[in-house]
């Protein structure tokens, strides 16, 4: 049988989340309601990009944040 | 208040970076002077200079520059980064253009919660970050 996914809460925009530990980055996008704008995962004052077709093993208290998107040239 | 809106900013650019001054007349520039830049590049950190709108916080930064002297850790120019006077109103000041741009900037009543400076800091760090890894030096 397959087994039931395991779910985590996470910090997503300043929102505590429920979410399913695994997701991909478009999902969580999604579900975080940030259509439009870049997502990245936070630690410490690091940050780095969430890819929409990134696979993610959540945990406990990851927090995510938004910003604009942006580009060079 | 315009003003207390920009010395919220200031301060949470000082809790981050610690020096900070920015334009208390007209509030068209921010100025971190430590910015630390990520790994691939010739310099630690540099100074970050950050030209506004009349319009913001309504609208994002317009442009941002850091100092002239910042090459790749191998020596090498970086992508997008003009130090010359070409697109550089601060070139006689000493700055180098990072032409960076945003679409869709959301800012928020709670600074904090909407897009602000700090933020848009990371944005030059990310995108510092992905030129340096252009180069196969990040």
């Amino acid at each position: 049988m397959g087994g039931q996914q395991k779910s985590v809460e996470i910090m997503i925009a300043g929102e505590k989340m429920s979410m399913p530990q695994r997701i991909s980055g478009r999902e969580l996008r999604e579900i975080g309601n940030l259509n439009g704008r870049v997502l990245m995962i936070q630690r410490g004052n690091h940050k780095e990009i969430v890819n929409d077709s990134d696979a993610l093993t959540l945990r406990e208290g990851d927090t995510f944040v938004d910003a604009p998107i942006y580009r060079v040239g | 208040m315009k003003s207390d809106w920009m010395r919220a900013e200031a301060y949470l650019l000082m809790k981050r970076f610690g020096r900070v001054e920015f334009d208390v007349e007209h509030f068209w520039w921010f100025w971190v002077h430590r910015f630390p830049l990520p790994p691939g590049f010739n310099k630690e950190e540099s100074g970050l200079l950050v030209e506004l709108d009349v319009t913001y916080p309504f609208t994002a930064p317009k442009n941002c520059y850091l100092n002239r002297n910042i090459r790749s850790s191998t020596g090498d120019p970086i992508d997008h980064y003009f130090s010359g006077s070409y697109h550089n109103k601060f070139f006689s000041k000493g700055w180098a253009w990072l032409s960076l741009h945003i679409d869709g900037w959301k800012p928020d009543a709670n600074i904090v919660r909407g897009d602000n400076l700090l933020r848009y800091c990371d944005l030059v760090y990310l995108t510092l970050e992905g030129l340096a890894r252009q180069k196969g030096e990040g």
